[in-house]
């Protein structure tokens, strides 16, 4: 668990980081809806690092911030909704935990 | 299958004690419809109002908009949701056509989604033309925002289903009938006509981020072929709360403009053989799955062209490009039905991903416009989310009150399945 002390951004640059260097990038770094790009809180799910990563997993990274600078250039952070986005990303991020149950753990023993 | 859709046009809407539609003119049994909505034992309190068309009012934020209904000789309400299960697509279904259902309900501080029944917010969203019974819905305390938006979501069926029942005995207006039968009848009917399915991205990735297809969560399928008439007899339900501008609600689902577009042109430019759900999810290795499924099921039935539409911005973008790819690399040619995030101007790179086979892309708007909205003279819900609207950057509140908001903010603004205002004018 890396826990980053700084913005969305922040975390985004420390998942490209470990994405370029092999760590195995999980579950997308953007939510699904732009409203959600002004959280200040946000999970990525990483997996094991290797020797290098996949192309198309750098490509997502890279991407993701393009657009998170684009959506977030003009806007001023909203601290008074901090505790509800911290409530939205945690429980996004259990779903992704059952996703990733769904797609892998029920098959092992 | 057979879906006869018997129009009853609304001309007005007025609170009763009795629900009835005379000379388009529905009355609401607003007791009736309380009750209803009280039936379930998490709800605390209801308020019921009306906004028309014209009207300085301003409601916010909308949880979903959904469309009365009388499904006629049939379980009536949401097979799977609000009703037992049972077979959509196949039946005659009332509709108080005109009239909106408009649930508000803010389980979280951030939530967007406006509605303005007059000046330039109305002209961006569709629901600033329907005569909308807005149904406040206030939780008992102690609730999770997960209990508290399947709370919300059931009362807005629930009421739509309630004040429907004024359609069971009114006059029909206009009946509309969509017939299309099995994959080989129609291609005896039509062996010149090209193959075409509709497949259909929903976001399906937890709190507030969730579509059910018969009360299924759209999380756990793998992408599914249906019928188009079985989500525009009330199949498919909206779990959204958070793409304002791009969710498709509930009545989006019951009205997708997509699916009567290509009916339209069924047996005259196309032969159109079903809809394809494709859930957004938020792992890479469910995308990639989800994806390639989305490409292999229209190969094997055979598609010769496909049209996809996105839900939401961000990390569905990288499912629109990849199932395009597949799609085009397959043989398949494919359009897409995307809004888009350009910036202030316009100008910027409009999608997260691209993808060079993505060349047949329809915008349904830019998601970044910025507009403005004049003070209202009465708001429907939580006057500190109409505050929230205002974009959160320097001034975006005027000294008269009114507030510049992007477009994200406005229900339906940017429908990717078409069911909006905005259009291309040509200069």
């Amino acid at each position: 668990m890396v826990f980053v002390e700084g913005t969305f951004r922040d975390v985004l640059i420390k998942v490209r980081d470990m994405v370029h260097t092999g760590y195995e990038l999980i579950s997308h770094p953007l939510f699904a809806s732009s409203r959600m790009m002004f959280s200040p809180y946000r999970t990525v799910v990483l997996g094991s690092k290797r020797d290098v990563s996949p192309q198309i997993e750098c490509q997502i990274i890279e991407d993701s911030i393009i657009s998170y600078d684009k959506l977030t250039a003009r806007r001023n952070p909203q601290p008074e909704h901090n505790g509800d986005y911290a409530k939205v990303d945690l429980s996004l991020y259990e779903a992704t935990l059952e996703e990733i149950s769904m797609l892998r753990s029920s098959h092992t023993v | 299958m057979r879906l006869e859709h018997n129009l009853i046009y609304i001309k007005d809407v007025v609170l009763g004690d009795v629900n009835k539609v005379e000379d388009g003119v529905l009355t609401v049994d607003v007791e009736g419809l309380k009750a209803a909505v009280m039936t379930d034992d998490k709800v605390k309190d209801v308020k019921v109002d009306l906004a028309k068309p014209g009207e300085r009012t301003r409601i916010v934020p909308v949880k979903d908009v959904i469309e009365p209904r009388f499904r006629v000789g049939r379980t009536n309400g949401f097979p799977g949701v609000t009703t037992k299960y049972e077979q959509a697509g196949d039946g005659v279904v009332n509709i108080l056509k005109g009239a909106a259902i408009v649930t508000i309900g803010d389980m979280v501080g951030f939530q967007e989604g406006v509605i303005d029944m007059w000046g330039e917010g109305a002209l961006w969203t569709p629901f600033s033309k329907t005569f909308n019974i807005v149904v406040d819905i206030t939780p008992i305390d102690g609730l999770d925002p997960h209990q508290h938006e399947v709370v919300v979501r059931l009362a807005g069926l629930r009421a739509s289903t309630f004040v429907g029942l004024a359609a069971e005995n009114a006059a029909i207006d206009e009946t509309k009938v969509y017939e299309i039968g099995t994959m080989a009848e129609e291609e005896a009917k039509y062996p010149d006509l090209p193959k075409v399915l509709y497949v259909q991205m929903n976001i399906a990735q937890g709190l507030l981020h969730d579509t059910f297809f018969y009360g299924v969560d759209l999380k756990e399928i793998i992408p599914t072929w249906f019928h188009p008439f079985e989500e525009l007899d009330n199949a498919v339900i909206s779990g959204n709360c958070v793409a304002a501008c791009d969710k498709i609600t509930t009545y989006q689902h019951q009205n997708n403009a997509l699916t009567y577009d290509l009916y339209e042109q069924h047996g005259k430019t196309i032969n159109f053989i079903g809809n394809i759900f494709s859930p957004e999810l938020t792992t890479l290795d469910g995308k990639f799955r989800n994806c390639d499924y989305c490409a292999k099921l229209c190969h094997q039935l055979g598609a010769n062209g496909v049209i996809v539409s996105e839900e939401g911005y961000g990390n569905p973008d990288s499912d629109l490009v990849m199932i395009c790819s597949r799609l085009e690399k397959r043989g398949i040619k494919t359009a897409l039905v995307t809004d888009e995030c350009s910036g202030w101007d316009g100008t910027s790179q409009p999608l997260t991903d691209t993808a060079p086979e993505a060349v047949a892309v329809v915008s349904s708007g830019n998601v970044s416009k910025v507009i403005d909205l004049e003070p209202a003279d009465k708001v429907l819900g939580n006057i500190k989310s109409a505050q929230t609207l205002a974009g959160g950057w320097d001034g975006c509140v005027a000294e008269d009150g009114s507030l510049k908001v992007e477009l994200n903010a406005v229900i339906g603004a940017t429908s990717e399945i078409g069911y909006h205002n905005a259009s291309v004018k040509l200069y």
